[in-house]
């Protein structure tokens, strides 16, 4: 995750209502609007490391969805039914096994 | 080669006494300054000036205020009859998480201190993941421009920010600001 996102997802996480800007990627380059209350930089900076512990937690399922069949193919396989569902079923499988939960 | 005296009241004649070329180093500006017409033959253009910013700054857009960017150009016309076209291409992101919205973005141009030509930019294509990379262009032009200086700079922000993680200059993308004079 880019140093911006960790920004922007820890200041949302403290004061989801906030309306802000960042220049330049990095903390010193926040400037609050007028109807929003600054949040100290040292809670942003805690609020980023749970943020990107959330995002490595859901690498997995970042992971599957790029290689999930398309919603196409999946209409398409349920429409058909027979050995193009058991194909597409056993890819998705596939995907699964090759990408567990994190902690399973 | 016939070698002409003059006498002490006669004057070169640059018709007939006179051939070659003229060194280039005897011709300056200052000699040109006095030309102020050109021949009927030579086609001369309208654009009289023209004027370029382009910003490489990234910037987070979480804002419904309106927001500088740093496209900026201080500019003076050289006539008043003149107009001023003036076209932003913006590159901006969005990622309204889903892969059927994908946020809002609005631009403005700021002129001498108002504001104009807000544009509204609302996507909703259906692409996946849900973020989207591109550069949108907006367009004004001033008719009455005067000939005092003025600044014109192009302005951002993010309509909805409850909805979409939404960026200019995202990916080291970069956004131009030009702008052209041009005899009406």
């Amino acid at each position: 995750m880019d140093n911006a996102r960790k920004i922007h997802n820890a200041i949302k996480k403290i004061n989801s209502n906030a309306e802000f800007i960042i220049r330049g990627e990095i903390i010193d380059g926040i400037e609050w609007s007028d109807t929003t209350t600054p949040i100290p930089k040292a809670d942003i900076e805690a609020k980023m490391v749970e943020v990107q512990a959330e995002y490595d937690t859901e690498e997995w399922k970042r992971n599957r969805q790029s290689e999930y069949p398309s919603i196409d193919d999946c209409i398409h396989a349920l429409l058909d039914g027979g050995d193009t569902l058991t194909e597409l079923q056993a890819k998705r499988t596939a995907t699964k096994t090759k990408y567990p939960k994190s902690g399973a | 080669m016939a070698i002409t005296r003059l006498g002490p009241n006669q004057s070169v004649n640059l018709a007939s006494n006179v051939t070659g070329t003229l060194p280039a180093a005897n011709v300056a500006n200052s000699t040109l300054n006095n030309v102020t017409a050109l021949p009927a033959a030579i086609t001369t253009g309208k654009v009289l000036q023209v004027a370029n910013d382009m910003d490489g700054g990234h910037i987070v857009l979480n804002n419904t205020d309106w927001i500088d960017t740093a496209l900026s150009i201080s500019f003076t016309p050289v006539s008043a009859s003149s107009k001023i076209l003036m076209l932003a291409t913006v590159q901006r992101y969005s990622d309204g998480g889903s892969a059927s919205y994908h946020g809002e973005f609005q631009a403005r141009f700021h002129f001498n201190g108002s504001a104009v030509n807000e544009t509204y930019a609302d996507l909703t294509l259906n692409a996946n993941p849900g973020a989207i990379d591109l550069y949108n262009s907006y367009i004004n032009q001033e008719n009455s421009p005067g000939t005092s200086a003025f600044t014109i700079k192009v302005q951002v922000r993010n309509p909805n920010t409850n909805q979409a993680y939404c960026t200019y200059n995202q990916y080291s993308g970069s956004s131009s600001l030009t702008i052209w004079e041009y005899a009406s």
